[in-house]
């Protein structure tokens, strides 16, 4: 008996209150960051009655389960998703090949006014997209490519300057050795970057192509400038829908914004262990 | 030699088809409209596609909102991209027609649309300058909607259905809202509500002819009596507290708090009707306080710009005729329509709940309702202006005389008073 109370005794760890205080201020963190979102998902099987019912209830009852079948048939979201996922991964892909390639320029390669083009490149960051917005419409309507989506996928072809950076400060801390080795072996600039730079640069290539897949999955403005027909709309635009001028349909609003979250929540589980990782070691200089 | 030549004459007979084939192609009509508009705008077309071949409407409903609207609308007229026909709403609507971007239609209204078919007041509504360059896609009013289970219970009789001089008084109003305020906290139950936005309380000031502009559009937000009024609905704001407040609203939604029995009288839209008729309660209508209400007109506008001018007129034609009008009725969604004929034929078929009488009350709101005072300039002083002010006002941040000084003072800068 006594070996076993001493046992308990030597198995007793002292308690590290900072550890638990952060987890307590961690936790609820975490609850006031995830309320939205689990208000989303009450919002959507609650029929219209229930929406701004007093008080309120978390948990349905009953739940309107039929929210989901009538938001995707209503407004094809099918469809939507389709033409959001043919926008976002082709604009995804070549913005992540080309703004690596540019950044491997500034990072591994030396130039005359190599500082002033990324300065100049930095600088178009700078520009609100609103300021654009005409003179592109004008350029692309000279192309023909109004209702089409080469306006929301081609620009993001040519790389975009916060990626760059991004890729770049990533780059910097690849000792140039890699590089240079690469060169006694007979390499040219294209097959460094391709062969030898780019697989290093994994986490940082993932974790950006989340975030620029998510901005295109998620960009309402371009879509709703370029695109006119119906069965180009994409998830935003169809999302729009239930919302009207003078009412919204909340609770059908919330079934299409849950359906419409689950790629993002499947490509975040699948890359989640690159992008912390990713976006912390592209903001380190080495 | 003799092939060759056969086959080019056959080469260029063919082209030659294909040119006549070009020819007799349908002319393609682009109409915008806001995303939730687009389904029934297809069904609406659906008759006029299949009553003839000659013009094909393509429906744009990709912008959510009147603002997302006038966004895309602005951007393709800047980038000369080609757009026949847009709905805006009257915000917006006198913008478009000042930059000259408006077909001129008045001859062909004053042709085609005769007082004996059409509400010919709606359109002198429209009229800027004497000129029309849209038409309406559906009337609203404020009106005075109300809780009748609610007055029975605190024994008051139902309001006057009559407008004009019959209608209630703002102290009758105000009275009544008093007498139907009960509780506290949570449970407090308030006797009236009108959204604090000076666009929607002009229903109060119209009645003593009153308005925010003046002659030649000089600001009046200095005028002791419109301030009067507004310190009135301040003080049952704030001092009385028998309206709910901003927070409550936005926390709940004035439908919501209506359909929980916590508001007797509401003076909305009637845009709102459905959610009113849907809230499970006895409800009833009647004019606003003074008997002169809020018109709303939102528009279909002709661009100037089209290159097919009759065939824009033909389906203008066609979104007020009387077949589309009674589309539009019987799908519930649009409020009283233009066409005097179908308005007479489905006043059964729509505004669900009310009394018959009550529906010839909104009806009667049509010859007791006066559009706002709107100007090129409008747009921008509303949204960057009056709204905000008018927040600031609701929410005590302003008395009414600081918020009614900014006002007229900026709306002094932007006029060039």
């Amino acid at each position: 008996m006594s070996d076993r109370k001493a046992a308990i005794v030597y198995n007793k760890k002292p308690v590290n209150w900072k550890h638990v205080v952060l987890h307590i201020v961690l936790l609820c963190v975490c609850v006031i960051s995830m309320f939205p979102f689990v208000w989303m998902i009450s919002s959507s099987l609650k029929d219209s009655a229930l929406i701004f019912s007093y008080p309120p209830e978390l948990i349905p009852h009953p739940a309107t389960w039929s929210n989901y079948p009538v938001a995707w048939e209503e407004t094809g979201m099918g469809r939507a998703m389709i033409n959001s996922l043919i926008i976002a991964v082709t604009a995804t892909v070549g913005n992540m090949f080309v703004s690596s390639m540019v950044a491997y320029g500034f990072a591994k390669t030396n130039f005359k006014g190599k500082s002033a083009c990324f300065m100049i490149v930095l600088s178009t960051m700078m520009i609100p997209s609103q300021v654009t917005l005409i003179p592109l419409f004008i350029i692309f309507r000279q192309f023909g490519w109004i209702n089409t989506y080469y306006p929301l996928i081609v620009p993001s072809l040519f790389g975009t300057a916060a990626n760059v950076f991004m890729m770049r400060q990533y780059m910097l801390k690849i000792p140039d050795d890699f590089r240079d080795s690469g060169f006694i072996d007979g390499c040219g600039h294209f097959r460094i970057w391709l062969q030898i730079i780019l697989p290093m640069c994994v986490p940082t290539l993932v974790s950006l192509g989340v975030l620029t897949f998510m901005g295109h999955w998620n960009n309402y403005m371009g879509p709703m400038i370029y695109i006119s027909s119906r069965e180009k709309m994409t998830v935003p635009l169809v999302l729009r829908t239930f919302q009207g001028n003078y009412s919204t349909q909340w609770n059908l609003l919330m079934a299409a914004a849950c359906i419409a979250l689950l790629p993002i929540i499947a490509l975040y589980i699948a890359c989640q262990r690159f992008i912390i990782s990713g976006i912390m070691l592209g903001g380190i200089k080495g | 030699m003799k092939k060759l030549l056969t086959a080019l004459l056959a080469l260029l007979f063919v082209l030659n088809m294909g040119i006549g084939v070009a020819e007799s192609e349908p002319v393609t009509i682009k109409l915008m409209v806001p995303s939730d508009h687009l389904e029934f705008m297809e069904q609406l077309l659906e008759p006029f596609h299949a009553s003839q071949d000659e013009i094909r409407v393509e429906v744009d409903g990709t912008a959510s909102g009147w603002d997302g609207v006038a966004t895309k609308l602005i951007t393709m007229l800047a980038g000369g991209e080609q757009i026949d026909i847009a709905a805006v709403s009257t915000s917006y609507y006198p913008q478009f027609a000042e930059l000259g971007q408006l077909l001129d239609i008045t001859d062909h209204a004053r042709e085609t649309y005769s007082e004996e078919e059409y509400y010919w007041s709606v359109f002198e509504g429209l009229m800027i300058d004497d000129r029309l360059y849209g038409v309406p896609i559906s009337i609203y009013t404020l009106v005075n909607y109300y809780n009748k289970d609610m007055y029975d219970a605190a024994g008051i009789e139902y309001p006057s259905l009559e407008w004009g001089e019959g209608a209630w008084t703002m102290d009758e109003w105000r009275e009544t809202a008093n007498q139907l305020t009960t509780g506290e906290g949570l449970d407090r139950q308030y006797g009236a509500w009108i959204d604090y936005q000076l666009e929607r309380t002009a229903c109060f000031i119209f009645p003593e002819g009153l308005d925010y502009w003046g002659e030649n559009l000089e600001p009046r937000f200095d005028d002791e009596r419109i301030r009067e009024i507004h310190e009135v609905l301040y003080e049952m704001l704030h001092t009385d507290e028998v309206m709910p407040d901003a927070d409550t609203i936005d926390v709940t939604g004035m439908t919501q708090l209506f359909a929980d029995g916590r508001v007797a009288n509401a003076i909305e839209g009637t845009w709102s009707h459905k959610d009113f008729a849907e809230s499970g309660h006895n409800i009833g209508v009647c004019p606003t306080p003074g008997g002169l209400t809020v018109g709303y007109v939102d528009v279909y506008i002709p661009l100037s710009s089209t290159e097919h001018p009759e065939e824009t007129m033909a389906v203008l034609d066609y979104l007020i005729s009387y077949d589309a009008c009674v589309m539009k009725y019987e799908n519930d969604k649009l409020g009283p329509q233009v066409n005097r004929k179908a308005t007479e034929d489905c006043k059964d078929k729509c505004f669900s709940g009310l009394t018959p009488e009550e529906v010839d009350c909104i009806f009667a709101a049509l010859d007791n309702s006066r559009p706002l005072t709107v100007f090129p300039e409008w747009g921008e002083f509303l949204s960057n202006s009056l709204l905000p002010i008018s927040s600031l006002m609701e929410i005590g941040e302003y008395t009414v005389d600081q918020g009614f000084d900014e006002l007229q003072m900026m709306a002094n800068e932007l006029l060039g008073f």
